[in-house]
């Protein structure tokens, strides 16, 4: 049991190596985004990865960025609109929010992929494991990017 | 505190909701709720009985949509009271209550702890429910307001 535990983590693990150049380009994409700065860029990406780290359910995640992107769609339209854009602004023809939900969206199809070849395994617990290596990738590049801009 | 299994079919079924009110209602952004409304209504299914939300926050929503003639804001209070009552949320509570230990519980208790057992599971599913109809709908509102179109992300 304890064997076959190892062995799914270890899946998993592979799959986040895989996937760094992703999230290394995330990262970079986040910190255009968001920028350094303390109030701003730091503080949205702490909330977010504080999110992912303790969120008790895997959806709390897609909430919490829904909400966020949510909190920018007021559909008033002030001068200063389009520098308050963070989770709304479109990348590619997509809104950086829903490039980061289908990066949810692609764990949480891995984790049910596992879980056909691990039945013990909860599919959803799997997908919280991933989400936490997934924001540790995004947020090491982002911190990256930071320190080479400040440089 | 709700099993992953039991929130992922409130996170569907909230997003669901969501997605056909937004499938019939496409060009009329003016008569959507404000997420101020939104947020209300996810204060009150956090403090109060779902219950207690139907009776005074979501009729009274809908009646004054009807009396104001907004034909999609009282569609969407509809679609909040009809899924509460009768729709794809209670048929979700149903099904919980008719698996196999809530049968031997029934067959105990008889009909009117079925129902109080029914009150409990909406209790305690609703606030989450909530929520994810709060956040699937403000997404939405972003991808409306963008001109791009969301999905049950």
């Amino acid at each position: 049991m304890l064997a076959r535990q190892i062995d799914v983590y270890a899946e998993m693990d592979r799959f986040l190596d895989e996937q760094w150049p992703k999230s290394r380009g995330r990262g970079e994409m986040l910190y255009e985004v968001f920028g350094g700065r303390e109030s701003t860029g730091m503080s949205q990406m702490r909330n977010l990865q504080n999110i992912v780290v303790t969120a008790p359910r895997f959806y709390d995640i897609a909430d919490y960025i829904k909400n966020q992107m949510g909190k920018e769609a007021e559909p008033d339209t002030r001068p200063d609109r389009k520098s308050t854009r963070y989770w709304t602004r479109t990348i590619n023809g997509a809104l950086l929010g829903t490039l980061l939900l289908n990066d949810l969206d692609a764990l949480l199809d891995k984790a049910h992929e596992l879980a056909e070849s691990y039945p013990e395994s909860d599919p959803y617990n799997l997908a919280l494991y991933l989400a936490r290596g997934w924001i540790r990738q995004i947020m090491a590049e982002y911190l990256y990017q930071r320190a080479l801009q400040e440089e | 505190m709700l099993t992953p299994q039991e929130d992922a079919v409130l996170y569907r079924l909230a997003c669901r909701l969501v997605e056909r009110f937004f499938d019939g209602y496409r060009g009329q952004i003016r008569y959507l709720p404000a997420t101020s409304q939104m947020y209300s209504f996810l204060a009150y299914a956090r403090n109060y009985s779902p219950e207690r939300v139907m009776d005074e926050f979501v009729r009274q929503q809908r009646l004054r949509a009807e009396k104001s003639g907004k034909a999609s804001l009282r569609a969407w209070y509809g679609a909040l009271e009809q899924d509460f009552r009768h729709g794809q949320l209670a048929k979700f509570v149903e099904s919980q209550l008719s698996s196999a230990s809530e049968s031997m519980f029934r067959a105990e208790n008889g009909p009117e702890q079925d129902r109080d057992k029914r009150k409990q599971l909406m209790a305690r599913y609703y606030p989450i429910y909530a929520r994810h109809i709060v956040s699937h709908y403000l997404y939405r509102l972003a991808c409306f307001e963008m001109g791009l179109s969301g999905g049950e992300n």
